[in-house]
């Protein structure tokens, strides 16, 4: 479970000091959200860019820099909406299993996707996730439900084929 | 599935190593040109005096210009590294490769004959990571975006250089650029800055940077229409929706209007203006003529097949290169299809991450 960090003073320190602190687990978080590293570093670069340039304005950092890179990445998937979503640009870390993990994940949509990666990766509540993805603890949870049917069809029909 | 076994299926990510960022975060709030860390900037600023003026020196007399910077993004002239012409052959289908495979990505420009054969590397230009190219209407040369910094970022500055690897020219300035498309008189280029939040049109020269739309968000992928009249992009149907569109502007940024199909782009006019070709549903190519009539699928794409996208014209119109997303590792390859007969072929079998073919115009 992800703890709050206490951050109330976005100034340089602090933010490195986040950032040290973050930016593996968040990564981590949109590698799989998006299938892509590069969308992946992309975004949270930008996002703690535009948390130093807003320095004292934002009172959260750490759950607005979350929410800023979820942004910045959904922005880039959409862009590239009319491609297929590359799994492979995790494959290379990552055992035949997880792959079709990842795979399954892409097949979600991306508000299911991004609900079962922050709560079953990055450990945020439902209300937690909801702030992030800039919606209700509720829609969460529909959110969570139907993502975890669809996985659960997908990934038992992988394994039955093993 | 229950909580734990998806807890468990998801911490494999946790092998995964994420790049230290911190520089790049630092670059990019500070909106410097150049990747540079705040201890690397004192280093250089102590030791900037003698060296940059020995340097400074040193390229006017290796390569016989002044570099010039400026601050009305006029451009900066350099000399290109590359060290002989690069036989460019005729009928050349310039792309960019990804041969890292790295978390920070490096893309590479390469070349080759419509008719197959050897791939030709053209890069480096710029360093450290080169994409997008397209050719002029003249073929004669190419621009593209270039990212000097060693960070990985979605931008980059916009770069012209000649057919043979000479002649490097820098259009824009700060990292913030990607996408560009030609006017068909070769003097202007469209492009879109900061990932998608504007359209931009620039002098080919570097001069009257003009923002001619912005207020949707998400531009990208603007094709200029061969009559010059017209340029062709997405972004999104109203601010903050989830919906987006294909939109044509004139160059002047006024008569914006949506267009009648169902792609996500790019909009590509053949050579003679009189068809349209563009990625549509199920993530196949179609064409249709400029009305809107004919519309009908040029590609199909079964598995190993995933999606085709990123068409680009032959010069006599009759096929179309494009790249083909395959199962299986996701790569992407290049492929040329017959638009007549729907006939394929693939033209880089032995690479993996192949993106945005431009075919040269004669």
């Amino acid at each position: 479970m992800h703890d709050d960090a206490v951050v109330t003073d976005a100034t340089h320190p602090n933010v490195e000091q986040l950032y040290r602190s973050e930016h593996q687990r968040l990564w981590r978080s949109l590698v799989l959200f998006t299938g892509d590293r590069e969308i992946a570093a992309d975004a949270v670069a930008e996002a703690f860019a535009q948390l130093l340039r807003r320095g004292d304005a934002v009172r959260a950092p750490d759950r607005w820099v979350w929410r800023a890179a979820f942004r910045i990445a959904a922005g880039e998937l959409k862009r590239r909406s009319a491609h297929a979503a590359l799994p492979d640009e995790i494959a290379e870390a990552a055992e035949p299993a997880d792959v079709r993990v990842a795979i399954a994940l892409l097949g979600l949509s991306p508000h299911q996707r991004s609900s079962i990666v922050l709560h079953y990766f990055a450990g945020y509540t439902y209300k937690q996730v909801a702030e992030i993805i800039g919606s209700t603890a509720a829609a969460v949870s529909v959110h969570i439900t139907r993502g975890r049917r669809h996985l659960r069809a997908v990934l038992e029909e992988d394994d039955a084929e093993d | 599935m229950q909580k734990t076994d998806l807890e468990k299926r998801l911490a494999f990510a946790n092998k995964l190593e994420a790049p230290d960022g911190w520089p790049e975060v630092l670059r990019r709030a500070e909106g410097l040109p150049q990747a540079a860390t705040r201890a690397g900037r004192h280093v250089l600023r102590v030791a900037s005096a003698s060296v940059v003026a020995l340097l400074f020196g040193a390229l006017v007399v290796w390569a016989g210009v002044v570099l010039r910077e400026d601050r009305n993004h006029e451009p900066v002239n350099a000399p290109s590294p590359v060290p002989s012409p690069v036989q460019m052959p005729r009928d050349a289908i310039v792309f960019s490769d990804d041969a890292s495979r790295q978390v920070t990505s490096r893309r590479a420009l390469m070349a080759v004959s419509a008719d197959g054969g050897p791939i030709l590397r053209l890069s480096p230009f710029v360093r450290n990571s080169e994409s997008g190219p397209v050719w002029s209407p003249d073929g004669q040369r190419f621009a593209f975006v270039g990212n000097p910094s060693k960070h990985v970022i979605l931008g980059g500055n916009i770069y012209v250089v000649n057919a043979d690897g000479s002649g490097l020219v820098q259009v824009t300035e700060g990292l913030r650029d990607k996408q560009p498309s030609w006017s068909p008189d070769g003097t202007h280029l469209a492009f879109v800055q900061d990932q998608g939040t504007a359209l931009v049109v620039i002098d080919v020269d570097g001069n009257n940077r003009r923002v001619i739309a912005r207020d949707r968000g998400f531009y990208q992928l603007p094709t200029w229409s061969p009559d010059g009249n017209l340029i062709a992009f997405r972004s999104k149907i109203t601010v903050g929706s989830e919906g987006s569109a294909v939109y044509t502007i004139r160059p002047d940024g006024t008569d914006e209007r949506q267009m009648p199909i169902a792609s996500g782009g790019p909009l590509v006019w053949s050579p003679d203006g009189s068809w349209l070709a563009y990625p549509g549903r199920p993530n196949v190519l179609w064409i249709m003529r400029e009305d809107g009539s004919d519309a009908h699928r040029i590609t199909t794409c079964k598995l190993p097949c995933v999606a085709d996208m990123d068409p680009t014209w032959s010069p006599d119109g009759t096929q179309i290169a494009f790249i083909r997303q395959e199962d299986g590792g996701g790569a992407t390859r290049l492929y040329v299809v017959d638009v007549a007969t729907g006939a394929v072929r693939g033209l880089t079998p032995g690479l993996r991450h192949v993106g945005s073919p431009t075919w040269r115009p004669r």
